[in-house]
């Protein structure tokens, strides 16, 4: 007997899209044939408009695809993109730790709100190179100036994700914990942190896209190593080719933990979630 | 055993304007022990603030309430269903429903025997393993149900818990609820504002005033259960009670 046969017994009424259920959602395969063909295109595209330009001026795919495969043998390659990932992933963690606390703070005291309001407001509106700049001054060419930059470039936005995500728990969820005698902890835990969820995952999303547009200033201005490094040692020697290949080479390395990572954690997070149909 | 004895309950707001509003006026109320007691009153007059003042949601300005005759009310345990299932939604109907026994302190070893107990007492044997969202809002309120009783509670309290569904699936849910609460009588405080419902269900019904609210009238409904929707003496005292509430 199968779960449709068991409502239907129950003497549930049913709308007809319950009983739907499961059969419109496509299929996974059908969703990945799309990406790739996604891929494919744009790939099209940047050839054809390569066609009407010499390479040393804007090299097509083909050529692009060779110099990382160049990159990758030469053995520098998974150093200078250690080194970015490394400074993103630690600016990125602790601006995502402060910022949790930050925004459920100001999403719970109406004063913490309009105190840190200006700095978020501030925060969100300094431009990601004077921060870096500013690093490099302060700290000098250490460790500490990009993720520094990379902290202070990301805080806001993510804060301002988890106030809003604060101001959007549902009160009756909580009355109901509370009706039921759950203590603190398990308040926080079970109903709070699962309704931030979806917005940590928006924020981190962001925040690594952030990130990495900071990160990449402050190797470019400073540091002698990293991603941001070598397309400013590609530049002043004018090759267009290395210059896209190590920014097309990062960009993968973020896509692969968007799908890799990001991805398979949100989906084992929402598994509650029925598919939406229209 | 749990009777209840609510005494010159009062109770006022302070809304985020300054302005005062009195809800609870002198409110009195009893139950015997098992007995179904149905609050019956006009939209906001204060009726699931009463109920919030037992669970330990909000606080009593003053007033009594004794459990068995002694005051310490809160030593006593309430299982609460609301007018929405508030089910989490992230959490399978296990799940949720262990969520209230680990909040209310129920020792773990107990909590797989009443997850299956109370779940097929509501017909859910089935849908342990789902999420909430999946099912539908007749089911996800027989869970709510579920979660309340699975915690073996003194006092169960309900806050509409059928108005949000449609006049079928309440019509059934109310048998339902009925032949659940016979084979294991807990005391019942249940609200609501529909006369026929609070007819159907009640040994006793209490008629509030509107805001500030305090008890006009008592209705004991001496009909022999299980009863019949159509039964005669139902249907007279609804009338009566119409009448009166009309003026
Ligand atoms: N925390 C609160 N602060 C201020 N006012 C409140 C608060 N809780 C309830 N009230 C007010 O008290 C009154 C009674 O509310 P309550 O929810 O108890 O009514 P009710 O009888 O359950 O109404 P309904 O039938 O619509 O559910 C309402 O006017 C409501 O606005
Ligand atoms: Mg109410």
């Amino acid at each position: 007997m199968d779960k449709t046969t068991i409502i239907e017994q129950s003497g549930e009424q049913l709308s007809s899209g319950k009983l739907a259920r499961g059969k419109i959602t496509r299929l996974p395969y059908q969703s990945w044939s799309i990406r790739i063909l996604s891929v494919i295109v744009l790939l099209a595209i940047w050839k054809l408009i390569s066609s009407f330009y010499p390479p040393t001026l804007l090299p097509g795919p083909d050529l692009v695809a060779v110099r990382i495969g160049e990159l990758i043998l030469e053995g520098d390659f998974f150093v200078h993109v250690y080194h970015t990932v490394a400074r993103v992933f630690v600016g990125f963690a602790l601006a995502l730790f402060t910022s949790i606390f930050l925004g459920i703070a100001m999403g719970t005291s109406v004063h913490l709100e309009n105190f840190l309001d200006t700095y978020v407001l501030v925060g969100l509106t300094i431009p990601g190179l004077s921060w870096a700049l500013i690093a490099l001054m302060f700290f000098g060419i250490t460790e500490i100036a990009p993720v520094f930059a990379i902290f202070v470039v990301t805080s806001p936005m993510i804060t301002v994700n988890m106030w809003q995500g604060t101001k959007a728990i549902d009160k009756e969820l909580l009355e109901m914990g509370k009706a039921f005698r759950a203590e603190r902890s398990a308040l926080v835990r079970e109903i709070i942190i699962p309704q931030l969820l979806p917005h940590i995952f928006a924020a981190t999303r962001f925040g690594f896209a952030l990130a990495w547009k900071v990160v990449v200033l402050s190797e470019m201005f400073g540091l002698s190593n990293g991603v941001g490094y070598m397309i400013n040692q590609s530049f002043s020697v004018f090759s267009m080719v290395s210059v896209l290949a190590w920014t097309v080479a990062f960009t993968v390395v973020m896509f692969l933990f968007e799908f890799g990572v990001l991805k398979p954690i949100e989906k084992h997070f929402t598994r509650w979630r029925p598919a939406i149909t229209l | 055993m749990a009777s209840i004895q609510i005494k010159n309950l009062h109770k006022t707001f302070y809304q985020k304007s300054g302005t005062a509003l009195q809800v609870l006026d002198n409110l009195a109320i009893e139950a015997q022990d098992r007995e179904f007691v149905c609050l019956l009153g006009p939209s906001g007059c204060g009726k699931s603030t009463s109920l919030h003042i037992l669970a330990g949601l909000v606080e009593a300005d003053s007033g009594e309430i004794l459990i068995n005759g002694k005051p310490n009310y809160r030593d006593a345990s309430y299982g609460y269903v609301f007018q929405r299932p508030r089910l989490l939604n992230w959490k399978t109907v296990t799940d949720n429903i262990k969520f209230g026994l680990q909040s209310y302190g129920v020792p773990g070893e107990q909590h797989d025997a009443r997850v299956s107990r109370y779940l097929s007492m509501v017909g859910l044997g089935a849908f342990a393993g789902e999420y909430p969202l999946t099912l539908s809002g007749g089911m996800q309120q027989r869970v709510a149900i579920a979660r309340a009783l699975a915690i073996e509670p003194d006092i169960l309290l309900m806050d509409e818990p059928f108005s949000g569904l449609d006049e079928l699936t309440a019509r059934s849910m109310r048998i339902e609820l009925l032949k659940v609460w016979s084979e294991d009588r807990k005391t019942v405080l249940f609200v609501t504002h529909n006369a026929l419902e609070a007819v159907f269900l009640a040994d006793r019904i209490y008629l509030l005033t509107p805001r500030p609210t305090k008890v006009f009238k008592m209705v004991e409904v001496d009909v022999p259960r299980p009863r019949d929707l159509e039964d005669e003496r139902l249907m007279r005292i609804h009338r009566d009670i119409i009448k009166s509430l009309v003026g």
